[in-house]
């Protein structure tokens, strides 16, 4: 083998001055990889993926806006482009080709229904519809609920007790349990609150445990990351993989 | 059952007979209903136009008479979980209710219908429904609900270990928490009496569309060019993933190691599936994990000369459920579904939240994917104070579910009188009045 440091997967990633015609590679520290003098390490939030796995969930405080470490994760734009356009075409239908209604069923009939059927607005025109209607409504008269920014969250809280009685023995699908939380006029009053938008009922943000991220190539850890694109992968071997279309991406 | 605000029962123009859709993005579930309505009642019916690779056009059901999907391009009206095309549901409908061969024909005249949609729908495609459903189609008397809602109708105690209720003439289930997981997207519904407490409804932007996106996008990289393939895709999904009870362990236990560092990976983590050619096979076939039969590679040359064409499965089979776990594990800001659970709860009155959290239920295609009711189980557990009981349940057809809580609710005719709304109504008073009326009086 010619690359002395062979011997250690995570250790044997050319540099430039190494190897100059490779791209560069950057190792992301993790409890488990010692920094080595001589390499460039990104400062991460010490992801350490057996750390988090063995605490799947934020615990008992599911809701904080953005964690603090984040700034250092601050994707950049190019990147934050890409996630975007990932996450869209992970939410696509079909194939996008064209596939035109029978001619047997398309509309015949006129006045509204002729609007509605041959209508050809998407569902990002109609939600940008809703959003204005939202607006328009909430600049005008007092705002409505639906349009309300957001909701008040609140921590879970472990209190058994409400004013309006005794609660906790609710555990059961029996009957009574209701009579006991909440008065018929309270549930009244609940149900009669209008529906959130759309956006205001999408869930909120995860919580602060660091995102795991994973190797393009296997799906296993992506424990290093491509200097040139910044696309994430496990080690060497998918690293060469890697090389060859991000090579063709950005020669 | 309870209506909210008793509106004298005019039964006229109430028929007998009453046609319960629920419309999903990826099949309706359509069923003519009478009385005592059973699950086999129920069609489901793919809702999507469908053009082959020799451009020949299937619509709605006429797809369970096709084989060779190959390269299948998918038009599907209901777009994001909301019914956003006419012109291709309506050409649906018409052959699924109105054609000569129609899977659930009945005419709209002597017929009252039930039909769902999504939570938090925008409201001109609630009045767009509502017109096309009296203009159009001029069903006797209609009444739309949010899906969620008719789950309360089903023998909710028996999910439970309780003692089954039966017959469908008992009222819905007092408190009652309705995950759905469907195509579009995974919605959390908390219940009272049957009606959804609406500023306490989640949603969360995955569903089982998204999980078959991010298989096709691996299946690219690893094995063979996927991405026109949606429709394979889905099967391999359907056929080989499951949730895995631990993420990470799973993870190292399906890595092929380092270049230095070689693995062996776990075998019955692993599995392969072997392609239809379109030929002499149109369904693929799941094998236990065979490491001497050759493999698809997206990097090696496709030989013509390989018979079958076969992928294995390792981490592919866990990573795209884990998505409804941890949906930051592709960059989606949002939380997981145990944590929208707790947000949806914790938008309910103190008092309420037990009971909610001691009676959920999980519906929708993906209640199906095996270890997604344990683990979801397990974190919300880990999310919940321990004083609470935490109860989760899924109905044995999850996917018919809601069709049969709305057949039984169908089937209670005074009940079902004082929440339809009949075309003269309609006619009378107009599109905006029964928006409204839709938004206050649902069942
Ligand atoms: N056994 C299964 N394993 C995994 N996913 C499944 C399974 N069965 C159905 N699905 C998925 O569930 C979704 C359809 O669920 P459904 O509740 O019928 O959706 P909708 O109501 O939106 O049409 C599809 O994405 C389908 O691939
Ligand atoms: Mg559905
Ligand atoms: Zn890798
Ligand atoms: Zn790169």
């Amino acid at each position: 083998m010619s690359n002395p440091l062979s011997t250690n997967p995570f250790c044997s990633v050319p540099t430039t001055t190494h190897r100059p015609t490779m791209p560069q590679i950057e190792l992301l520290p993790t409890t488990t990889n010692p920094s080595v003098p001589g390499w460039a390490y990104v400062l991460d939030r010490g992801l350490d993926p057996s750390r988090t796995a063995l605490a799947p969930t934020t615990g008992r405080r599911p809701r904080t806006l953005l964690p603090a470490a984040a700034a250092s994760e601050q994707l950049s734009t190019r990147q934050q482009a890409a996630l975007t356009r990932r996450l869209h075409d992970l939410d696509r239908d079909g194939t996008g080709r064209e596939v035109e209604v029978p001619a047997k069923w398309k509309a015949r009939t006129g006045g509204v229904v002729r609007r509605i059927l041959l209508s050809e607005k998407g569902w990002s025109h109609h939600l940008a519809d809703e959003e204005a209607r939202i607006a328009a409504l909430a600049g005008g008269a007092p705002p409505p609920v639906e349009s309300g920014k957001r909701r008040v969250r609140s921590g879970i809280s472990s209190g058994v007790g409400t004013p309006g009685g005794p609660v906790g023995s609710g555990t059961g699908a029996g009957t009574g349990e209701l009579e006991e939380g909440l008065t018929a006029q309270e549930v009244e009053r609940l149900l009669a609150v209008p529906a959130l938008s759309f956006s205001a009922a999408r869930a909120g943000p995860p919580g602060e445990r660091a995102a795991r991220t994973f190797c393009e190539i296997c799906g296993y850890w992506g424990r290093a990351r491509c200097l040139k694109c910044g696309a994430r992968v496990c080690g060497l071997e998918c690293k060469e993989q890697h090389d060859v279309e991000c090579r063709r991406k950005f020669a | 059952m309870a209506p909210r605000s008793a509106k004298a029962a005019s039964t006229a123009g109430v028929k007998n007979q009453t046609l319960v859709i629920d419309n999903g993005a990826f099949t309706i579930k359509a069923g003519v209903v009478a009385s005592s309505p059973t699950i086999e009642d129920c069609k489901v019916i793919p809702n999507c136009i469908a053009k082959d690779s020799v451009k020949k056009v299937w619509v709605g059901s006429q797809l369970d008479q096709c084989k060779d999907f190959g390269e299948m391009a998918f038009r599907r009206p209901v777009e994001k979980g909301y019914l956003v095309n006419w012109e291709a549901e309506r050409a649906i409908w018409g052959h699924s209710f109105l054609a000569e061969n129609a899977v659930a024909k009945c005419d709209p005249h002597e017929t009252n219908l039930l039909l769902t949609e999504a939570p938090n729908c925008p409201q001109a495609l609630q009045t767009n429904t509502d017109q096309i459903i009296f203009e159009e189609f001029e069903y006797a008397s209609y009444c739309r609900t949010l899906a969620p809602t008719l789950n309360a109708y089903n023998d909710i105690p028996s999910l439970f270990g309780g003692p089954s209720s039966g017959d469908s003439s008992q009222g819905p289930a007092e408190c009652l928490l309705v995950v759905d997981s469907g195509y579009s997207h995974t919605t959390v519904t908390p219940l009272i009496n049957g009606h959804p407490v609406q500023q306490a409804i989640r949603r969360l932007d995955i569903g089982g569309k998204f999980l078959t996106n991010y298989l096709k996008e691996q299946l690219s990289i690893r094995a063979f060019y996927a991405m026109d393939e949606t429709w394979i895709v889905n099967e391999i999904k359907e056929a080989t993933s499951f949730v895995s009870d631990n993420f990470s362990r799973d993870l190292e236990r399906t890595w092929k190691g380092g270049k230095t560092d070689r693995r062996s990976m776990d075998p019955s983590l692993l599995v392969d599936y072997v392609l239809p050619d379109f030929e002499s096979t149109f369904r693929g076939v799941v094998r236990p994990y065979d490491h001497t039969t050759p493999k698809m590679n997206s990097r090696a040359p496709v030989t013509s000369a390989s018979r079958d064409k076969i992928v294995t499965l390792g981490n592919e089979r866990f990573a795209a459920p884990e998505l409804l776990f941890n949906p930051s594990d592709v960059g989606m800001k949002e939380a997981g579904l145990p944590a929208v659970i707790i947000e949806s709860v914790n938008a309910l009155p103190l008092g309420l939240r037990p009971s909610m959290f001691a009676n959920t239920i999980v519906v929708g295609g993906n209640a199906l994917i095996p270890g997604f009711l344990e683990r979801l189980r397990r974190e919300v557990r880990e999310l919940t104070p321990s004083e609470y009981d935490v109860r989760i349940a899924s109905p044995e057809d999850p996917i018919r579910s809601t069709w049969l809580g709305g057949a039984r609710l169908a089937a209670q005719h005074q009940n079902l009188a004082n929440i339809l709304v009949t075309r003269k109504e309609y006619l009378e008073h107009g599109a905006s009045w029964l928006l409204r009326r839709f938004a206050t009086h649902g069942p």
